[in-house]
């Protein structure tokens, strides 16, 4: 069974949609790529997954439990998210308050709270900065601070919604590499991005166009479709045209597709 | 603006720092009263030597404490000053004539002038200035060689001074205390100490944890937005907007062109921390376990004791003295 599953929801803010007939399944361990450009609906679809706002038709499930007024808490407990701003999600005076501040709504006993900070402090290396203050943090450590606060309050999916963007490639490399980690440890992550170097390590690649999913399969399929990032308004990393060149001139040996596969990685 | 340190906390430890923030505030409070309570000057000395010997016992150096007074030393001087002048209660005590001729006047006017144009120079505003002031009086008072265009007599008496120095000292001690809470108290502890302590006010149905809440996302966000009206204020004025200078009505104009920014930005921030802090599973009012915790040692039932009972020997003293 599906550890995420959303049938024909359908969400608007005024008149227009937001999000309309759209279905997705996202298997337990999988990690998956939402892409699309600006007002695509990614972050509504967020926040309609949490429960910040409500389908007007359709549903969501997590696990075996349906989103309603009476188990959005227990779903919220189950989904943690990343948001794009490292500023506006640092709850807490300190680096400690605000990983324990998502303890502290669970409840968790003091002892357990103190020991939970200590792994997931030292998970996202921030171990030695538990006594700072956000001003004194850069933007990519405010959001590892914000995923150790989001990780240990042990959820089973986490989602980044544009949670790099407003990070410098230092940052951007140091996130990629917390969610390939997290992968290997089996959680669920969906990654949402407009940038589309971050869906290369992932399962599967979702891509979203006015509110609805316009496809989704693996990364090597999808970035590769020229016309379906064009319909998206998305644009095919330099590596990908090349490959679809060479393949137009049926001169793309597997050898080429390799090493062009390799260079996207280390973009 | 980069460098405002919100409480002005100091980090360090000694005992002042190891108490709990209840204590401290209920103290603070105790202490308040007795301050207010005395009116025999034995008894307020007392209370500045027991402050003075608190000072290195809890190592605060007079130094910190200073700059805690500093802000307010010149409102300090002008209410004692001003006592001194107008109070005209009680035994004349002495009088001070000072006579204005050409000449000492233009030296009066030249020292401060002076002082005015040194006090960029040197450390010691406060002191300095005082020095200067005791010039002037004494060449007003003393060097009179031309014929006195105006006179002026500074009549002291009793009550004035005692009332003058009772006033100093009561704000000295106010300033001084309040100033050692905000060194040795974290600002968060302080919030989660202010919310145990008003916990009885929930009784009239007032949400001290809710207070508490709103109070520690203002400390989290007053630097930030201290930055961030700092990046605007750049970005206005690389635009030509002046926010040094300028008539009444270019003020106004720079005024709003940062506050409307502010106000949007600000709105913006908290949703999006709204957001944040729901999806981190948040509910207003449902109770929660806390990170700070807080532990009565034996040290605090001391303190609150020796606190007690100095307010309770102080009114005493004004009842029965
Ligand atoms: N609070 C709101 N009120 C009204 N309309 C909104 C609101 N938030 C978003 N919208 C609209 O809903 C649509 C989807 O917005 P959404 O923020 O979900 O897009 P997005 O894919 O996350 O975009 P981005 O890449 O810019 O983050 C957009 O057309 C947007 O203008
Ligand atoms: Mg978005």
């Amino acid at each position: 069974m599906s550890i995420l599953t959303l049938k024909d929801v359908f969400f608007s803010y005024g008149k227009t949609p937001a999000i309309q007939n759209l279905s997705l399944a996202v298997e337990a361990g999988e990690w998956v790529t939402i892409v699309g450009p600006n007002g695509s609906g990614k972050s509504t679809l967020t926040k309609l997954i949490i429960g910040l706002l409500a389908a007007k038709s359709g549903e969501i499930r997590v696990n075996d439990l349906t989103l309603s007024e009476s188990t959005v808490q227990k779903i919220r407990e189950k989904i943690g998210i990343i948001f794009q701003n490292p500023d506006n999600q640092f709850v807490g005076v300190t680096v400690k308050d605000d990983i324990a501040f998502g303890l502290e709504n669970l409840s968790v006993p003091y002892p357990e709270m103190i020991e939970r900070i200590d792994t997931y402090a030292k998970a996202v290396g921030m171990d030695e900065y538990l006594e700072k203050e956000p001003s004194q943090l850069s933007g990519g450590q405010k959001q590892r601070v914000a995923i150790a606060g989001t990780l240990a309050m042990h959820p089973d999916i986490i989602i980044f919604d544009e949670a790099t963007s407003m990070l410098d490639p230092e940052g951007r490399h140091a996130m990629m590499a917390i969610m390939e980690d997290l992968k290997r440890q089996g959680k669920t992550i969906l990654s949402i991005t407009h940038d589309l170097r971050e869906a290369l390590r992932c399962d599967r690649v979702v891509v979203m166009h006015e509110g609805t999913i316009l496809k989704s399969g693996e990364p090597s399929v999808i970035l590769r479709d020229e016309a379906l990032l064009k319909q998206a308004r998305l644009t095919l990393l330099e590596p990908f045209k090349y490959m679809n060149e060479l393949s137009s001139q049926k001169r793309l040996t597997d050898q080429w597709e390799a090493i062009l596969w390799e260079s996207a990685l280390t973009l | 603006m980069k460098n405002i340190v919100i409480g002005r906390y100091i980090p360090g430890d000694s005992f002042l720092y190891r108490m709990d923030p209840r204590v401290k505030l209920i103290a603070l409070f105790l202490l308040f009263v007795a301050v207010f309570v005395i009116d025999e000057l034995w008894v307020m000395g007392g209370a500045l030597l027991g402050i003075l010997i608190l000072l290195p016992l809890g190592k605060i150096s007079l130094k910190k404490v200073y700059f805690g007074l500093r802000p307010l030393l010149f409102l300090l001087i002008f209410t004692f000053v001003f006592q001194i002048l107008f109070n005209t209660q009680g035994r004349l005590l002495t009088t001070l004539r000072l006579e204005f001729d050409p000449l000492n006047t233009a030296i009066a006017g030249g020292l401060f002038i002076a002082w005015l144009f040194l006090k960029r120079f040197t450390k010691f505003t406060f002191l300095s200035f005082l020095g200067v002031f005791a010039a002037i009086l004494t060449v007003l008072s003393q060097l009179t060689i031309y014929l006195p265009f105006g006179t002026y007599t500074i009549a002291i008496y009793e009550e004035g001074l005692l009332f003058a120095i009772f006033i100093l000292l009561r704000l000295i001690i106010i300033v001084t205390l309040s100033t050692i809470l905000t060194i040795t108290t974290k600002p968060t502890d302080l919030n989660l100490g202010l919310e145990r302590v008003l916990k009885p006010l929930k009784v009239i149905k007032v949400n001290t944890e809710e207070i508490a809440m709103i109070i520690g996302i203002a400390l989290r966000y007053i630097p930030t937005l201290l930055d961030e009206a700092n990046k605007i204020i750049l970005a206005q004025a690389s635009r030509g907007v002046d926010f040094q200078e300028g008539k009444f009505k270019d003020k106004i104009v720079q005024i709003i062109s940062l506050l409307v920014p502010m106000f949007i930005i600000s709105f913006q921030r908290s949703d999006e921390l709204a957001n944040a802090m729901e999806a981190r599973c948040f509910v207003p009012g449902k109770p929660r376990t806390r990170l700070n915790q807080l532990i009565w040692k034996p040290l605090d039932s001391v303190v609150l004791a020796v606190t007690f009972l100095f307010m309770v020997a102080s009114i005493g003293v004004r009842i029965l003295w």
